[in-house]
């Protein structure tokens, strides 16, 4: 602010030709969330101090992002003032909350803080067709992408229902656009795309996808080069593309997406599906298999068209 | 320098006990000290096609369970010098067999000199064949040209790239190929898949082709491994396919159907 107010008296040149104010951004950045159990004050801080103790350039002065999912009334009991004075004791900033009910989300606002749509993490229920059978895929294991970071587990005590703060996962959150001071009224929480799309790189997977493996990439595209064999199943929360022979099962769009997409070189699949959307080999045209082909969705059925 | 290899399928009947006998008799012939262990606990086979059955006293689950030495349950061959049998135990089950033993026991192995390892999968792929293949080095998968067998191959080289200690590590196991019963003429009629539509879907190296043939039989019921009569195709195949393993180039044959001269057409 002091900028603009010259005091010297001389005039700056490019006040003329009034300069903007602001520039508003949408950037993806990582936050750390932290989930409460438990709204023991004296609890948290015990153990937070513990947590901060191993990592306390990670936790100087960073912005925090309050999940009240894991408390019984979605935060509608919690009172934010000593909850927010604790944590900037402990030189967290808390900005938002995420995961609130109704109620919780008036009082946090009421207290300055921001509100953030609540995006479903690796906890979240996968897609009934989903079902892993036998081993996981060994290059590409579920989870893997999900970049949750575990607080040291020496320190954690073993029973969860005890511990007011399980994990501190820093995950890739769209930020909504930044704002000067914590939005006095956040926009009510939409239901956030379940797939964000740019905010996970795609999961690339090199060797050839075999009988029994399952891939899932989980929020996000998933790129396949190798075959896709008999018996073999590749997954994603987004597109997914397959550049070599895919023979075995396909699903795109796993959690709901509906824009999702399939890519594929060489259709032979046994079964594809996006979005819900379901197609058995034997449903797929004849003139279709063995060719390249765009697999989506409309109107609830699979639509396969050239690529 | 050791290598531990296993042979696996997935699918039973396909030939791995022959497979492995006769790749460990054929390493033993060209001068490696070669071991051969039978992981089939419960339906000891590999002792009976390398006709040592009735000198089998102990056996491998002793070794492991710390029964018996394993200079005393190793059988040592009477026809080839350098050919070694770990006989499966008929009587316990497989979940006799726990990592820890097995990798105990391949140490002492490698510790005694032996550059071969060869282990035997059982079919399936359940604890057996799983702790046949988790120390291994390199595996080589049996498949016979027919769909299901060809799906379990698939299945098994998933695991291979999963579920051994290699793995864990992040080192991939070498991968070859060997298809076995192979007929041409079947092929030519299209009653079987061909080499090529195998490659396709499976991806890895072709080790070699064996033809289908009485021989197997007859050697296997002899006890003698089919490798020691180099008069047939199979043992023919099969010394081609140790040369391949040793690192030597060798054309592949019996993939396609024995022109058969003016002579044979009239008198063969």
């Amino acid at each position: 602010m002091e900028a603009l107010i010259d005091s010297s008296g001389a005039a700056a040149p490019r006040s003329a030709a009034k300069p903007d104010a602001f520039e508003l951004k949408g950037v993806m950045t990582s936050l750390a969330v932290l989930r409460l159990f438990s709204l023991d004050l004296m609890l948290m801080e015990r153990q937070l101090r513990i947590k901060i103790a191993h990592l306390p350039q990670f936790f100087q002065d960073a912005p925090v992002v309050l999940d009240l999912g894991g408390l019984a009334l979605g935060g509608a009991e919690v009172t934010f003032g000593p909850l927010i004075r604790l944590l900037r004791e402990c030189h967290l900033v808390p900005v938002a909350i995420t995961n609130a009910s109704e109620a919780g989300r008036a009082n946090a606002v009421a207290e300055g803080l921001g509100v953030m749509p609540y995006r479903a993490t690796r906890n979240a229920t996968r897609a009934a067709v989903t079902v892993p059978r036998g081993e996981p895929a060994p290059q590409a294991a579920p989870g893997e992408i999900t970049r949750v970071v575990r607080a040291p587990s020496r320190t954690a005590p073993a029973d969860d229902r005890r511990t007011p703060i399980r994990t501190i996962a820093v995950e890739d959150m769209p930020t909504p656009a930044p704002v000067v001071a914590p939005a006095p009224v956040a926009p009510p929480a939409a239901p956030a795309p379940r797939v964000a799309r740019g905010a996970r790189p795609a999961m690339v997977v090199r060797q050839p996808v075999r009988s029994g493996q399952v891939i899932y990439a989980e929020q996000s595209d998933l790129i396949v080069l190798g075959p896709v064999n008999p018996g073999g199943e590749v997954i994603a929360d987004g597109n997914v593309h397959l550049y070599g022979l895919t023979r075995g099962r396909v699903i795109a769009g796993a959690q709901g997406y509906g824009e999702a997409q399939i890519f594929c070189q060489r259709l032979e699949a046994e079964l594809v599906g996006v979005a819900g959307a379901f197609m058995m080999a034997e449903d797929i045209p004849a003139k279709r298999r063995g060719k390249s082909a765009r697999i989506s969705s409309v109107d609830g059925a699979c639509r396969i068209e050239d690529l | 320098m050791s290598k531990v290899v296993v042979v696996a399928s997935g699918k039973g009947g396909v030939g791995k006990t022959t497979t492995s006998a006769n790749i460990a008799a054929g390493l033993a012939q060209k001068g490696h000290k070669t071991v051969a262990i039978d992981f089939d606990v419960g339906l000891r086979n590999l002792d009976l096609v390398l006709g040592c059955e009735r000198r089998v006293v102990y056996d491998f689950v002793n070794v492991i369970k710390g029964e018996a030495k394993l200079n005393t349950a190793l059988i040592r061959d009477k026809r080839i010098e350098n050919l070694f049998v770990l006989p499966a135990s008929q009587t316990r089950d497989k979940d006799a067999l726990e990592p820890e033993g097995v990798g105990r026991v391949l140490e002492e192995l490698k510790g005694m000199g032996f550059e071969y390892i060869i282990c035997d999968s059982p079919a399936g792929i359940e604890k057996g064949a799983q702790m046949a293949m988790y120390f291994a080095d390199e595996a080589i998968v049996v498949a016979n040209p027919e769909v299901s067998s060809v799906r379990d191959a698939d299945r098994v080289l998933g695991l291979l790239s999963a579920k051994t200690n290699r793995a864990e590590v992040g080192k991939t196991i070498k991968s070859h190929l060997l298809l076995t019963r192979y007929s041409p003429a079947m092929v030519k009629k299209g009653e079987m898949l061909s080499v090529s539509d195998v490659l396709e879907l499976l991806g890895i190296p072709l080790l070699g082709v064996i033809p289908e043939s009485k021989a197997v039989l007859q050697s296997s019921n002899k006890g003698t491994p089919a490798i020691m009569d180099d008069t047939t195709d199979v043992a023919q195949a099969y010394l081609d396919v140790v040369y391949r393993f040793l690192g030597e180039e060798r054309e592949q044959r019996f993939i396609d159907e024995e022109k058969k001269g003016i002579f044979r057409r009239l008198f063969g």
